[in-house]
Parts: C-alpha cells; sequence; structure tokens
C-alpha cells in the first residue's frame, strides 16, 4: 500500500467522523469548526488523489464558504444550541445511530459493483459516498435552514470529491465553487431571516 | 461580441434597471417586461456568425462564448427554446405590479431568468443541471421574502434541486463515458434511474413535489408560480436535448412507456390531492402537478407530435398559471386577515373581476373547454386514438375532477356574502384582468396562434423532431 492510499484512508475516516459530528453538534460555533475540518480533509483528500491545484481550490471555496456563514450565524449568537425539532426525533443517541447506520451503508456501497461503473478509486468512492450520505442524513434528520444548508455543502463536498476525478475540468471547479458559495449565501439570509421573524420558535 | 455574452448584459442590466425602479413596481415590472420581450426578439431573430451592419456600422455577432474551456453556445438548436424562456418571463413580469411582490423580484427575476437560458446554452449540455442549481439558488430568494418568511417549501426546494442536479450530472458523465448504448440494457437502466430521478425533481413528479404545495401555501403565488414555471420549462427543453442527444434513450420504448405511466400517476395523484385541498394556493400547485402529467403523457408518445404538443401545453399553462395569479394576488387583497388561501368564503361579492380572473385561469390550467388549455388536451386525447383507450379516459376522468375543484372553488367564492361593498378594482389590474381572460378565451378558441410556435421552440432538435 502506498504512502497515499495510507494517507486517503486516514482521511476517508476524518471525513467520516466530521460527518458525524456534524450531526451530533448542537452549538453553532461547533458545527461551524467542524465544517471548516471537513473541508480540510476534503481537500487533504482531493490532493492525494488529484492535484494541488485542484485541492487548493477546493480549499479556499471551503473557507469561503464556512467565513460566509460563520458571519451570518455571528448574528444569531454563535455559542447558542439549536432548538430540538418537535416532529422529527432528534435525541443524540438516536442520531449517533443513524449517522452510523449511513456510515456502515456507504462502506457497503462503496465495495459494491456499481462503484466499478464510475471506474473511481476505492478509497475516493468510500470518502465521497460517507460524506454524501452523511449530508444527506442531516438534510434528512433537522429543519433548521443551517442545519440544511451544512447538510447540503457536505453532500456537494463528497460528490465533487468523486466528480473532480471523473470530470477534472476548470469549468467544473468552478461551476462547484458557485453553487458552493450561492448554497452558503442562501443559508446565511435563511439563517438571519429566521433569527428576526421567528427568534426562538425554530430552530436555526 | 458574442451573443452568450450580449444576453448576459442586456439582463445584467435589465436586472439592475429592476433593482434601482424597486419603489415603483409598476415601472420596474414594465421595464423588466419590455426589456425581457426585446431580448426574447432580439434572440430569436438575430443573425449569428455573418457580418452585416446597422446604419453604417458593421457588426458580426458570434454564436459561442468559450467559459473555462466550455462554451455558451446560441445555435439554432436553442434559440427558440432560449426565446421562449424570456417571451415566458416578459408575461410574467408583465403582471407582476399587481401581485405586491417582494420589491427586488424585478432584479432577481431576471437573472433567474438568465441561468435558466444558460443553461440550454451550455456545452456539453449536462451541465445545465449546474445552472439550473445555481438559478434555483436565486428562486430561494423569491420564495422566502420578509413578507413571506416561512422557509418549508423553498428549503426542500433547494435540498431537491441539489439532489437533482447530482443525479443528472453523474448520469451524463456515465451516458459519455461507459458507452451505453442500445444493446447495453442493464446499464441503460441504471442511467434512466439516474436520469429520471434528476428530471422528476425538475419538473416536480411526484414524491419530488413536495416544495410545490407547501411553498403556494406559505409563499407568494406569483413568485411560486414564476419559479415552477421556469423550472419546469427548462426542465423539459433540458430532456428533449438528452433525447435529441442519444440514439440509444430515444429509440428505448420501454423509456417512453415509463414516462406515459409516471405521467398518468402524477396526474391522478395532482387531481386527487387538489380537489381535497381547503387551501387555494395548494389546490392550484397540485393542478399545476397534474399538468405536468399530461405534458409528461404528451412526451410519453414519443412521436415527433407529441414532443411538439408538449412545448404547446407549456405555452398555455404558463398563460393560465399567470392569469390565475395575478387574479388571486388581487383577490387576497379582499380576504380576511390575507389567511393565505383558507378563507375565501363570499369573496365574489367583494372582488368579481378578480374572481372571474382566478377562476378563468384555473379553468385554462385544468383544460376546460374554451380556455387556453383545452386544445392541448383534446389534441393529446386525439394522438393517443383508440390504442390508448384506457389513458384517454384516464385524462377526461382527471380532467373532470379538476374542474369539479374549481367549481368547488368557486361555488366557495360565491357560498356566503359576508357584506360590504364590491371594490372597484384599479384601472392598471382591471386593464390586466380583461386582458387575461381574454387571453385565455381566444387561446382557447383559436389554439393555431400559440401551438404551432411555441411547437418550433423544440425544431432546432433535429434527430427528435426531425424524425430521424
Amino acid at each position: 500500500m502506498t504512502f497515499f492510499e495510507q494517507a486517503s484512508i486516514i482521511l476517508d475516516i476524518g471525513v467520516a467522523v466530521t460527518g458525524i459530528l456534524l450531526i451530533l453538534a448542537d452549538r453553532r460555533m461547533s458545527i461551524m469548526i467542524i465544517l471548516a475540518v471537513q473541508y480540510l480533509l476534503a481537500s487533504l483528500l482531493v490532493w492525494a488523489t488529484l492535484s494541488l491545484q485542484v485541492a487548493a481550490a477546493r480549499l479556499v471555496t471551503g473557507l469561503v464558504v464556512t467565513a460566509i456563514l460563520v458571519l451570518a450565524v455571528r448574528n444569531v449568537g454563535l455559542g447558542t444550541r439549536f432548538n430540538r425539532s418537535r416532529i422529527l426525533p432528534s435525541g443524540r443517541p438516536f442520531r449517533l445511530i443513524s449517522a452510523l447506520l449511513i456510515a456502515v451503508a456507504a462502506v457497503g456501497i462503496a465495495r459494491g459493483p456499481w462503484v466499478e461503473i464510475l471506474e473511481l478509486p476505492q478509497v475516493v468512492s468510500l470518502g465521497a459516498l460517507v460524506m454524501a450520505g452523511l449530508g444527506l442524513l442531516q438534510v434528512g434528520l433537522f429543519d433548521a435552514p443551517l442545519r440544511i444548508g451544512v447538510g447540503l455543502l457536505t453532500i456537494l463536498t463528497g460528490f465533487e470529491i468523486a466528480y473532480g476525478i471523473i470530470e477534472p475540468s476548470l469549468a467544473i471547479i468552478a461551476l462547484f465553487a458557485l453553487v458552493n458559495i450561492g448554497i452558503a449565501l442562501v443559508t446565511s439570509y435563511l439563517v438571519m431571516l429566521a433569527a428576526e421573524k421567528f427568534g426562538d420558535e425554530v430552530g436555526i | 461580441m458574442s451573443a452568450p455574452i450580449l444576453l448576459f448584459l442586456t439582463t445584467v442590466l435589465l436586472a439592475g434597471l429592476g433593482f434601482a425602479l424597486r419603489r415603483r413596481p409598476l415601472y420596474a415590472s414594465l421595464s423588466s417586461s419590455l426589456g425581457a420581450l426585446a431580448i426574447a426578439l432580439f434572440m430569436l431573430f438575430i443573425t449569428l456568425d455573418e457580418p452585416y451592419s446597422i446604419a453604417g456600422l458593421s457588426l458580426k455577432i458570434s454564436s459561442q462564448y468559450q467559459l473555462l474551456g466550455r462554451s455558451l453556445v446560441l445555435t439554432d438548436v436553442n434559440r427558440a427554446a432560449v426565446s421562449f424562456m424570456y417571451f415566458a418571463g416578459a408575461f410574467a413580469f408583465g403582471a407582476a405590479w399587481t401581485a405586491n411582490l417582494n420589491r427586488y423580484f424585478y432584479s432577481l427575476g431576471p437573472a433567474t431568468l438568465f441561468l435558466m437560458a444558460a443553461s440550454l446554452m451550455i456545452t456539453p449540455f449536462v451541465f445545465a443541471a449546474i445552472f439550473i442549481e445555481l438559478a434555483v439558488v436565486g428562486a430561494i430568494l423569491l420564495l422566502i421574502t420578509p413578507e413571506y418568511p416561512a422557509m418549508r417549501g423553498g428549503l426542500r426546494l433547494l435540498a431537491l434541486s441539489t439532489i437533482g442536479m447530482l443525479g443528472i450530472l453523474l448520469s451524463g458523465w456515465m451516458i459519455e463515458n461507459t458507452g451505453v448504448t442500445s444493446s447495453t440494457p442493464q446499464l441503460a437502466r441504471q442511467v434512466t434511474l439516474f436520469l429520471a430521478v434528476g428530471f422528476a425533481v425538475l419538473m416536480a413528479v411526484p414524491p419530488f413535489h413536495i416544495w410545490l404545495p407547501n411553498s403556494a401555501e406559505e409563499s407568494n403565488l406569483y413568485s411560486v408560480a414564476f419559479i415552477s414555471l421556469l423550472m419546469q420549462s427548462a426542465g423539459l427543453f433540458f430532456l428533449l436535448r438528452f433525447l435529441n442527444s442519444y440514439v440509444w434513450l430515444r429509440d428505448n420504448q420501454a423509456f417512453f412507456d415509463g414516462m406515459k405511466v409516471v405521467g398518468l400517476i402524477t396526474l391522478i395523484l395532482g387531481g386527487a390531492w387538489s380537489i381535497s385541498q381547503r387551501n387555494f394556493g395548494k389546490a392550484v400547485a397540485y393542478a399545476m402537478i397534474a399538468d405536468v402529467g399530461i405534458m409528461l403523457s404528451a412526451l410519453g408518445l414519443g412521436e415527433v407530435d407529441g414532443f411538439r404538443l408538449a412545448l404547446g401545453l407549456l405555452g398555455t399553462r404558463m398563460v393560465g398559471v399567470i392569469v390565475l395569479v395575478m387574479g388571486y394576488n388581487q383577490l387576497l387583497r379582499h380576504a380576511p386577515q390575507a389567511d393565505f388561501g383558507y378563507d375565501l368564503r363570499g369573496i365574489a361579492y367583494r372582488a368579481p373581476l378578480a374572481a372571474a380572473t382566478t377562476l378563468i385561469g384555473m379553468l385554462s390550467l385544468v383544460g376546460f373547454p374554451i380556455t387556453a388549455g383545452f386544445p392541448g388536451r383534446w389534441a393529446l386525447i386525439s394522438l393517443m386514438g383508440g390504442d390508448q383507450l384506457i389513458e384517454g379516459l384516464i385524462i377526461v376522468a382527471v380532467s373532470f375532477i379538476l374542474v369539479l375543484t374549481t367549481l368547488q372553488w368557486a361555488y366557495r367564492f360565491l357560498r356566503t356574502d359576508k357584506g360590504g361593498q364590491p371594490v372597484e378594482m384599479p384601472f392598471g389590474p382591471r386593464l390586466l384582468s380583461y386582458g387575461g381572460i381574454i387571453i385565455c378565451v381566444v387561446l382557447g378558441v383559436f389554439p393555431q396562434i400559440i401551438y404551432p410556435w411555441v411547437g418550433e421552440a423544440a425544431s432546432g432538435l433535429l434527430q427528435l423532431i426531425g424524425g430521424t
């Protein structure tokens, strides 16, 4: 096993852990820090499989996205906790079990035959699927705009890792960067609007 | 100068004008509408890649613009479709000032319009999914505003469109790189599955429709209609381009049969959900979903007439829906506490013209005879003929249910006179209401005004429409 493959496996574990922590975290400040770390790990994974330039572009995009969200969240209080959803189950044990199940399912799919069609290295498909799966879980579990925004950004990051290998073009990197920043801007707007209009009535 | 850049610059100008006039909705609406109309005509008739002179000035407008190694191209394949989007925008902007919209509608609307149009011009066309996603990101700001801050529908749209984009991108890559042909059925099935999910999201096909009724309940119905019409139009053109480009997909009868079945299920669900609603906005949303079912059934015929018919239906639904939401926004001004369409009893006594406009728009949407939506349905049933009797009967039955839904709402509008004098509508909205009613009826009686023209929007798709 080469150094890059070993490093990639560690990075896969890292993105899986950050993905799970994003689902478990309740404080907005923690979410922002975990998101930044996740972007860093995802960029390193891109570096291990693609090139430094692409990884740097992804990292810059990720940090810009995090900065946009931090600026918005600062207005509603970085240290405050989310309100619990009254409709969806949201206890920590439930979230942890769901996240672990999704992570295990993603590992199973990454080893499955259909991923071979895409001709991706297994370390890449593993990291991408775990992130996409955990992002999807986040979108499904929560109803707060920040949570959904972060979930979508996680899905996109996972997808970008895989798609960057099968379609390595500058246009795709730029367009995905635009989508990421667009989602971050909309999420920021919604976070501030929710805080202004609903206060503590909904999870922000 | 290239045509895509010209389109971009003129749209930026339009958006800037809309921003500058944001506190004067009438002027902003007029400038956006006339601007979009001018762009639509310009894109339709402009001579591309050939020098010509205007007032002694020699000009050459190229059809292509390179963007980071990819191209935005305006050709005969897509120019009619791009024009259609701008015509739709012009129609929607024209009546927008009556709808009490957020003041940034006139700057964000053209931007959204451009991104949808850009999705039709990008090459390779599979990247269109990213432009549609960018347009949706902008559209969220039209749906969720300080006046309508509820977020459920908007967030669902954002989540669904992101997932749909990923599905389309993945299927596009698989088509290009894994050698899908008619002789690789298993691979074709996998690709079609991804593709179907992506397009189901764009076209708001159940179960990916959930954002539409939520938004219709909690946002301004005019914005919801604007976004939904643009998204579904872009989705339909995108689907036609897929069919035009890949012979294995075009020749796959199972794909068309599947589309027809999905269309009929969408129609049935839309009809059943629409009649069971207590909220008018949601009833309209489900009627729109049923209308998508009609379009998919037309596409599912898998023949040139079906494709042209689907485009014609796209044009007439735009007319019906805009007239409907224009009337409805006028109606809400007279509703108690503007309760988002739950209690509209007796409203027709206070706002008779607004009620009539709303109901005629709705009748047009559901395909009632002598309205714009009817000829398309009639043509679809005729095309199906005796071979597809069950499908034809389903369309008739659900259309009947949807007409009943409209009559049920008409009954509610007229049921209890809660008192109060009828309030005369101001001149501008009154003029637009009469105009809308007349257009709905005229297009119902003389469908040849719109159907051949809109059908031409796909004329550049030679493999598909040319029937080779």
